[in-house]
């Protein structure tokens, strides 16, 4: 059969030959036009399914649209804002911002006092906020420190002096 | 007008000038008013491309301001307009359009379900309060570009002090792009920038499957995977799993057809496309591994010698091989702290992991059935691939291998992982897998599409695979 193998198969007669084709020929037209026929009909029930799944969802989307349309869009420095609100009170981030020069080394200290949730929010929150401030976590190597929840006679530093940024919450300048 | 609003729509412009530039270079678009109907593919290749040279460039130490945004521009023009007059003009779609009045009504719906749920996210978007949804956005891919851009490019100190600083930059170096264009630190213009992204990638798909695939199956499809919860509110998330997501599905629909066409233009598309993924985040770069040897071996499987050809993809993986550098020079990881790669090499390891294996299973196969949209996408995309096998064998093996070995790579990264199972694949799994349903749901209408051409069919597996 395969030259240079050395096997060969009886030779067919031609009308085994031409029977065989055909059959394969049939076999092969009949599987060609009916798998087309299959995927036609698998795409539109594909189609409808998908448009059908859609509009349990769509007029959600479409009203939560038309209510942002609707309300006033926020001035760029609000919208920088406010979203940190579910972390720390916003007005403590502008004020920390206003107070600690920006090129001078800040430091976290998150206390307990009233307790605190998160405190690597807390942190992440004043991080995301104050550069280019730089931040370290040695209280001690800082210029400034933000102290959370936390008294100032706590931090192990001599204090310079302290500015209240929101309750709870001080700035407080290391003395050198 | 503000200079926030002067920012952004500069930012936009010079996107869409790279990526038309690079779409004009490769012989996609000329001069003509039909090529405004690849601006999708062109701001999503513009992205890619503007992200890979301000990644490569902020390695080298430059940085990411207008001036040099702007000379990346000028080059690449310069650069496509040498390349496209080398090369030839685009060539025609082999579809004829579908004039039946139910595929009219059916293409119909779905673009205006595409134009409502876009123009929703887009209208949410400018509210800007989306950027801090995710921890992670204030933990470290915001604090990353906000680093870049007052240090005026990479600082390895101050990325030391982040979490995952082995994260590559892409991402964060078009935010700090962006910073520089709006002039100022605005982290709720982000939700903007990522959701006309996401928007451009939506237009991208019909006009890359435009040449196979008629739209009333292209069009539904992409509305049932633009109306999926996860998928529409991750249009204004400023993580990089989206960016991620858009350019693999995008250079595999590239790939698939360069199987069929041959025409190597899609191959360098794909290659722009897969070094951005790559540049955005590891699993883009294991994913784009991936692409590269599931396309060379259906290359070389339909096509011979010339399916070497393929063996191009490997510069995207290739590409965060100088990020490597970078941070190993720096003394930063260059590798992730979740997991240990060597680790799948160790077998007491991962025989004692076993149960996460399981877990990370299960969880692949059934979180999708936990949300109505996503399990009918899941289950229509299961049910094509079945189908369409007969009528477009090759091009569906290919599409199935890398659904496989990509599913099967993300698996075992929780396998190895460090991180407790059900915190990691809640966390993670959640975000990354949308990668391969979104890869699927565009792949989908190309199949389909190829399966409904009449007889025979011209899929490059009749052609030269199968007997």
């Amino acid at each position: 059969m395969v030259g240079g193998s050395g096997v060969r198969l009886p030779p067919m007669s031609a009308g085994q030959a031409e029977g065989v084709g055909t059959a394969a020929h049939r076999v092969a037209g009949f599987v060609r036009k009916w798998s087309r026929t299959a995927a036609l009909a698998v795409a539109i029930v594909v189609v409808v399914a998908e448009l059908a799944a859609t509009f349990g969802v769509i007029g959600d989307y479409a009203r939560f649209g038309w209510r942002s349309v609707r309300t006033p869009t926020p001035l760029v420095r609000d919208a920088d804002l406010d979203p940190l609100a579910q972390f720390v009170p916003t007005s403590a981030l502008v004020h920390a911002a206003q107070t600690i020069p920006s090129g001078a080394t800040y430091a976290i200290v998150v206390g307990n006092d009233p307790p605190v949730e998160l405190p690597g929010d807390v942190r992440a929150a004043f991080r995301f906020w104050l550069p280019p401030r730089r931040y370290t976590e040695r209280a001690a190597d800082a210029d400034w420190i933000i102290a959370f929840h936390k008294s100032s006679e706590g931090l192990g530093v001599k204090v310079a002096r302290e500015i209240g940024l929101s309750p709870y919450v001080n700035a407080v300048e290391v003395e050198r | 007008v503000t200079r926030v609003d002067a920012g952004l729509l500069a930012n936009a412009l010079v996107v869409l000038v790279i990526g038309y530039a690079a779409l004009y270079g490769l012989g996609f678009a000329r001069p003509r008013p039909g090529a405004l109907w690849l601006v999708g593919l062109a701001y999503l290749v513009g992205w890619s491309l503007l992200g890979s040279v301000l990644s490569l460039g902020l390695i080298l130490g430059l940085d990411a301001r207008v001036r040099t945004v702007v000379v990346v521009t000028a080059l690449c023009v310069i650069a496509g307009i040498l390349l496209g007059r080398r090369t030839a003009g685009p060539a025609p779609s082999p579809r004829a359009s579908e004039r039946h009045p139910l595929a009219l009504a059916a293409a119909g719906l779905g673009a205006a379900i595409l134009l409502v749920a876009c123009a929703s996210a887009l209208a949410l978007s400018v509210k800007g309060a989306g950027y801090a949804e995710y921890i992670d956005n204030v933990t470290f891919w915001i604090p990353k570009a906000e680093s870049i851009f007052y240090s005026r490019g990479l600082d390895p100190v101050a990325l030391a002090k982040l979490i995952h600083p082995e994260y590559p930059p892409l991402v964060p170096a078009m935010n700090a792009a962006t910073f520089h264009f709006v002039g100022g630190f605005h982290p709720s213009l982000l939700p903007f920038q990522m959701t006309l992204l996401g928007i451009a990638f939506v237009l991208a798909v019909p006009a890359l499957l435009d040449r196979y695939a008629p739209r009333w199956i292209t069009l539904p499809t992409l509305a049932l995977l633009v109306t999926t919860p996860w998928f529409w509110w991750r249009f204004q998330s400023p993580l990089a799993d989206q960016p991620v997501a858009y350019t693999v599905a995008t250079a595999a629909l590239c790939c698939l057809i360069w199987l069929v066409e041959q025409r190597h233009a899609w191959l360098a598309l794909a290659v722009v496309l897969l070094a951005a993924a790559s540049l955005t985040k590891l699993e883009g770069s294991m994913l784009s591994l991936l692409m590269l040897v599931v396309v060379l071996a259906a290359g070389l499987v339909l096509h011979g010698r010339a399916g070497w050809r393929a063996a191009w993809l490997a510069l995207a993986p290739a590409a965060l091989l100088p990020w490597h550098f970078w941070l190993t020079h720096h003394g930063l990881p260059a590798s992730a702290e979740d997991y240990d790669a060597s680790d799948l090499l160790r077998p007491g390891l991962l025989a004692d992991r076993i149960h996460r294996l399981d877990a990370a299973i299960r969880w692949m196969l059934e979180s999708p059935f936990h949300q109505p949209q996503t399990a009918v996408l899941v289950v229509v995309t299961t049910l094509v691939l079945v189908v369409v096998a007969i009528r477009a064998p090759a091009l569906t093996a290919t599409a199935v291998a890398w659904f496989l070995l990509a599913s099967a790579g993300l698996a075992s990264v929780y396998w190895i992982g460090r991180l407790e199972i059900d915190f990691y694949l809640g966390t993670s799994m959640s975000r990354v897998g949308t990668s391969i349903i979104i890869t699927a749901a565009c792949v989908m209408p190309l199949l389909l599409g190829r399966a409904l051409e009449p007889d025979p069919p011209a899929d490059g597996a009749a052609a030269t695979a199968a007997p």
